[in-house]
C-alpha cells in the first residue's frame, strides 16, 4: 500500500471536491461517522451489513468521490479481515461474511469522513482536549506534504542511478543513508519552519477551528441522513432477525 | 510493528482499555512537555518521517517503522504523542482499524520506550566511540521490536480471538487459521526477527549518517 499516494489523494478529495457532504460542518460529519461506526461494529446481521455497504457506496458516489478507489483502499483491511474469516468458516458460513463486511464498512465510513473533511479540521477536534496534540497532528500533516515531495524526487534519482541495485548489503546501506538524509533534511526543514512561525508570533498554538465552530444548518442534513439510513437499516434487520427472517 | 486487526474483531473491553490507557498517558505527556514548543515541531516532523518511511518499498513484505529512532530522538513523552498521531492518521484510511489506535499506540510507544532507555544505557556501556552509536542503536532497535512482538502476542492471547491472522507481515496465513497461540508465537517470531534485523540495521546506519551530518539531533 502506498501510504503517501493515499494521503495525497485523500487530501485532494477533501479540499478540492465539492458536494453537500463536503459543505457540512466537521462536527456533524464526525458525530455521524462515530454513530455509523458504532452501529456497524455492533451489527451481527450479514444481510444488514451488505445492505449498509450499498448505502455507504451510494453516499460516497453522491459526494462525487471515486467509488472504485475508495473501495480499493477499503480492501486493505478487508484482506486482514478475510484471514479471520477463513478461520471462521468451519464454524459458520455467515460469520465470515459479517467479519469481512464489518471491516470494509468501517473502513469506508472512515474514508468517507476524511475524503470529505480536510485533515486539519478533524485535527482541530484534538486541540479541544489538548492544544499540544492538535498542533502536533496539524504540523505532522503539513510536514508530510513537504517531506514527501523531497523524498519522491530523491528516491527516483537514487533508483535511477542504481542505488537500489546490487547486493542486499548495498541496498540496505543506501536505503538507510537515504532515510538518514531524509531525516536530517526534514528536521532542518522543520527548524526553518519553526523559525518562520516564530517570526509570525507562534507560541505553541495554531488556530484552525473555522469549520468546527460552524453552526448546524441545512448543510448538515446529508450526514444526518447518512446515519439515519444506517440506523433504520439496522433496526429493520434486528426486527426481522428476531423473527428468523434475516441472517 | 503494529497490529492490523480490522474493526469489530477484538473484544470491546480490550480496545476500550487500550484507548483508556493511552488517554491517561497522553494526559501525563502533554503536561510533561508543556513549554517545549520546539520539540513539538520535532515530534511532528518525526511523525511525518514515520509516515513517509512506511511508504518506501523495501522489496520484502515489511515496512520500516522508525519507532525506536523516534524514542531516541524525542524522548519518552514526545514519542508517545508522535506515535499516537501517526497511528491515528494511519487508521483514518484503514491501515489498522480506528478502534485499534489505542492498542497500536501502546505497542509503538513501548518500542519507543525500550529503544530510548536501552540506547541511553548502551551508549555508556559501549565506550569505543567509533561503533558506540550504531551498536547501541542496532541492539536497542532489535530488542525493542522483539519485545513488542511478545507484547502483541500477549494482547492477542488475552483477547481470546483466533491468533492466526494478527501481526502485520502481509504474508498469506490462511493455512495457519486453526493454530494455537503457542504455534502462532512459534511461527510469528522468526518473521518478526527478520523484520527486527532489517529495522535494526537501517536504524543503526541512519544513526551513523545522522551522527556524521547533524550530531546535535542525537542526545548523549
Amino acid at each position: 500500500m502506498r501510504i503517501s499516494a493515499t494521503i495525497y489523494l485523500i487530501d485532494h478529495y477533501a479540499n478540492n471536491l465539492s458536494s453537500p457532504m463536503h459543505k457540512a460542518s466537521t462536527l456533524s460529519k464526525l458525530i455521524s461517522a462515530i454513530a455509523a461506526l458504532g452501529i456497524t461494529i455492533f451489527t451481527n446481521s450479514a444481510l444488514a451489513l451488505m445492505a449498509e455497504f450499498l448505502i455507504i457506496l451510494t453516499f460516497i458516489g453522491a459526494a462525487k468521490l471515486p467509488i472504485s478507489r475508495l473501495l480499493s483502499w477499503a480492501l486493505y483491511p478487508a484482506f486482514f479481515a478475510s484471514l479471520f474469516a477463513l478461520s471462521q468458516i468451519p464454524y459458520s458460513l455467515v460469520l465470515p461474511i459479517i467479519t469481512i463486511f464489518r471491516a470494509i464498512n468501517t473502513a469506508l465510513i472512515m474514508l468517507f469522513l476524511i475524503s470529505t473533511t480536510p485533515y486539519p479540521e478533524l485535527f482541530s477536534i484534538l486541540s479541544t482536549p489538548s492544544k499540544t496534540l492538535g498542533n502536533v497532528a496539524f504540523l505532522t500533516y503539513r510536514f508530510f506534504f513537504l517531506f514527501i515531495e523531497q523524498t519522491g524526487e530523491r528516491f527516483t534519482v537514487m533508483k535511477a542511478r542504481g542505488g537500489l541495485a546490487g547486493s542486499w548489503k548495498i541496498k540496505i546501506t543506501n536505503l538507510a543513508h537515504f532515510i538518514g538524509m531524509l531525516f536530517v533534511t526534514s528536521f532542518e526543514t522543520s527548524e526553518n519552519m519553526y523559525a518562520a512561525m516564530k517570526t509570525r508570533g507562534y507560541s505553541g498554538s495554531i488556530s484552525y477551528h473555522k469549520k468546527l465552530r460552524q453552526k448546524f444548518g441545512k448543510q448538515d442534513l446529508i450526514p444526518i441522513l447518512f446515519t439515519l439510513c444506517i440506523l433504520a437499516l439496522m433496526i429493520i434487520s434486528t426486527f426481522f432477525k428476531a423473527r428468523g427472517l434475516f441472517v | 510493528m503494529h497490529i492490523h486487526i480490522p474493526d469489530g474483531v477484538l473484544p470491546l473491553w480490550l480496545w476500550i482499555l487500550g484507548y483508556a490507557i493511552v488517554i491517561i498517558f497522553l494526559f501525563v505527556a502533554v503536561r510533561k512537555v508543556r513549554g517545549e514548543e520546539k520539540r513539538g515541531i520535532y515530534a511532528a516532523a518525526m511523525a511525518a518521517i514515520m509516515l513517509v518511511a512506511m511508504s518506501i518499498p523495501l522489496g520484502v513484505p515489511y515496512h520500516i517503522n522508525l519507532t525506536v529512532l523516534a524514542g531516541i530522538i524525542l524522548g519518552p513523552w514526545w514519542a508517545l504523542i508522535s506515535a499516537f498521531v501517526t497511528n491515528l492518521i494511519l487508521a483514518t484510511f484503514g491501515h489498522g482499524g480506528i478502534t485499534i489506535v489505542g492498542l497500536n499506540t501502546i505497542v509503538t510507544w513501548f518500542e519507543c520506550l525500550v529503544g530510548f532507555y536501552m540506547f541511553k544505557v548502551l551508549q555508556k556501556a559501549f565506550m569505543r566511540k567509533s561503533w558506540r552509536f550504531p551498536m547501541a542503536g542496532g541492539v536497542s532497535t532489535f530488542t525493542a521490536l522483539v519485545l513488542s512482538t511478545v507484547l502483541v502476542i500477549g494482547m492477542v492471547g488475552v483477547s481470546g480471538i483466533n491468533p492466526a491472522e494478527t501481526i502485520h507481515h502481509h504474508d498469506n496465513g490462511s493455512e495457519e487459521a486453526q493454530m494455537s497461540l503457542a504455534v502462532f508465537a512459534a511461527l510469528t517470531f522468526p518473521i518478526s526477527l527478520v523484520g527486527a534485523v532489517i529495522e535494526a540495521a537501517v536504524t543503526s546506519l541512519i544513526l551513523i549518517y545522522v551522527k556524521k551530518v547533524k550530531p546535535t539531533l542525537i542526545p548523549g
